[in-house]
């Protein structure tokens, strides 16, 4: 009896185990296409700032940028632990963030300017993305028994990429202390 | 695009779905909509239906959700006959069709949450449950602010912000109903005019005091409900100045929107957006509506409609009474709300769920075999 009721939670565990493995792997694939995507999406904003003419500070951030999304450490920062890559890479993208933030668009050619604005939105929806995937891995990996039985195997912890965000275009929708 | 609510009852989910698709569709996308709807009801070319809905109430409404085994079988087929770049779900946390198409998706997802009171049962209970599916989103949406709070606070993820579209200019060309506008004023109520918290109860109560002084005042309602229960509800003194139409098409809210004086809109919570809202002010209507927070978004904090405390009959006497005698002040609100609407304009709204879109694909695992960055190239909407 004994032995029957053993071998039944064994069983069962097994197969919660392996549930547990399959979807640690699939969210461990799409937090690493998330963050393809939001390389990309960064790469793309640091490109449309170098189309804006005139501002000498912009085009040095933005070839930071662009230098950072090229070095092969720097790249891989969002989906690995070494703090201070993760941290490099976040310093060089709020630098251009900031000064994005500040920049006089009434000057800019209106290409220009919607080429960068389209830019700016893309990569703050790619980093919600991006850490939307980390989120959901990040809480599946503290549940007990992903930790106890090391299900996650030598994958690194993801890190959320954080910045801070462009004031997208109003659409009425703001809503003061609302979200995170 | 799959829709959760039956595509044959109106409703903001139903026109937010339809709306969209049609946007996309104008832009040069494909796009096909997948929904449950009654054998007999016709659809637009683009709507597969997915079987008959059962009424569920769900949020204080009745809800017209599709489940079971029909539901699952024409899900499958559906996406089995279609090999689309990604999936866009609606209310993918609500029991019907939403729901089991991303249990079987196997392609980016992006899913656009409308829904936005927080204390839900059904939130609650099934995020534990659902947490396995819920990981195969890969972009969420959120229709308004309230959304995407619900988002973070009770489902775990952030949301990008795209707000309801209008078809402005079909709102901006109707023309008024024959004997409208009418001397004397008319003020338009729009929508399920039997539940409570749609607040009709406190107009009626305002109408009483307002209608004292003004022996030619109307009420036009359109929507759905009891008309005869709304009449007796109202009482024999103001039965006679209230006109009750059947819930109509766009057409009909159209022309509705454009015979009012001034549409309210008393709702006392649980409201997301107020669709309505922005579609009179398309109309060139002015509005007045409850100071509930995705009210006054809309109306820019009241630049752009008056506001006026939710549930309150006397303060909402005093707003009606003083727009009706300022028709300066109306033509000033009308002009400010048909610019505003301008930015939910449906070809607006629908180049960001593009984006949204183009994020999502950009960020499919299937990708990766190309390594980072190669996917964008390779990328054509469409």
């Amino acid at each position: 009896m004994v032995v029957i009721a053993a071998v039944l939670v064994a069983a069962a565990g097994a197969v919660g185990a392996m549930r547990a493995a399959t979807r640690l792997d699939r969210l461990h694939v799409r937090t690493d296409a998330a963050w393809a995507a939001l390389d990309a999406a960064l790469g793309g904003r640091a490109h449309a700032s170098l189309g804006v003419q005139g501002s000498a500070a912009l085009r040095r951030a933005a070839d930071a940028a662009l230098l950072a999304g090229l070095d092969p450490a720097l790249r891989r920062a969002g989906r690995c632990p070494h703090r201070a890559a993760a941290a490099a890479r976040e310093d060089v993208e709020n630098e251009l963030g900031r000064i994005l933030a500040v920049l006089d668009r009434r000057g800019l050619e209106s290409a220009c300017a919607d080429r960068l604005a389209d830019a700016e939105q893309r990569a703050v929806i790619a980093r919600r993305v991006y850490n939307d995937a980390v989120r959901d891995t990040l809480a599946l990996r503290s549940h007990r028994m992903v930790r106890w039985l090391r299900l996650a195997g030598t994958a690194p912890l993801p890190r959320y990429f954080e910045i801070v965000e462009p004031a997208l275009p109003s659409y009425g929708l703001e809503l003061d202390g609302a979200g995170a | 695009m799959v829709c959760p609510y039956s595509i044959a009852v109106p409703g903001g989910v139903q026109a937010h779905v339809l709306g969209l698709a049609t946007g996309l569709r104008g832009l040069g996308h494909q796009v096909e909509v997948l929904a449950p709807a009654a054998a007999a009801s016709t659809l637009p070319e683009f709507v597969t239906s997915a079987g008959r809905a059962v009424g569920v109430p769900y949020n204080g409404s009745i809800a017209p959700l599709a489940f079971g085994p029909v539901a699952l079988h024409r899900t499958r087929r559906w996406l089995n006959d279609h090999d689309f770049d990604l999936l866009h779900l609606h209310e993918p946390a609500s029991p019907s069709l939403s729901l089991i198409a991303l249990a079987l998706a196997d392609r980016p997802v992006v899913a656009t949450f409308h829904f936005a009171s927080g204390r839900s049962w059904a939130l609650n209970a099934a995020h534990g449950l659902l947490q396995p599916t819920m990981e195969k989103i890969t972009a969420r949406i959120a229709v308004s602010p309230l959304a995407r709070r619900v988002q973070v606070e009770y489902l775990g993820g952030d949301a990008v912000e795209i707000p309801n579209g209008v078809d402005v200019s079909h709102f901006a060309r109707a023309q008024p109903l024959p004997g409208y506008p009418r001397i004397g004023g008319t003020i338009g109520f729009v929508g399920r005019f039997g539940e409570t918290r749609k607040g009709m109860p406190v107009l009626l109560a305002a109408l009483r005091t307002v209608a004292q002084t003004r022996p030619h005042l109307n009420l036009l309602v359109v929507g759905r409900g009891d008309a005869a229960a709304l009449l007796r509800a109202a009482g024999s003194a103001l039965a006679s100045r209230i006109q009750v139409l059947p819930a109509l098409g766009d057409e009909g809210k159209a022309a509705v929107l454009a015979s009012v004086d001034m549409l309210c809109v008393p709702a006392i919570g649980g409201e997301s957006f107020g669709i309505v809202l922005s579609e009179a002010m398309a109309a060139g209507a002015p509005v007045v509506a409850s100071d509930l927070d995705a009210f006054r978004r809309v109306l820019d904090g009241g630049q752009a409609g008056v506001l006026v405390p939710a549930g309150s009959p006397a303060a909402l006497a005093t707003a009606l009474d003083d727009l009706l005698d300022d028709p300066g002040r109306r033509a000033t609100l009308a002009a400010a709300g048909r610019r505003r609407a301008a930015m939910w304009d449906w070809p607006v709204v629908a180049r960001r769920v593009l984006q949204v879109y183009e994020t999502a694909v950009a960020a499919d695992p299937r990708r990766l075999a190309f390594g980072p960055g190669a996917g964008l190239s390779r990328y054509r909407p469409g």
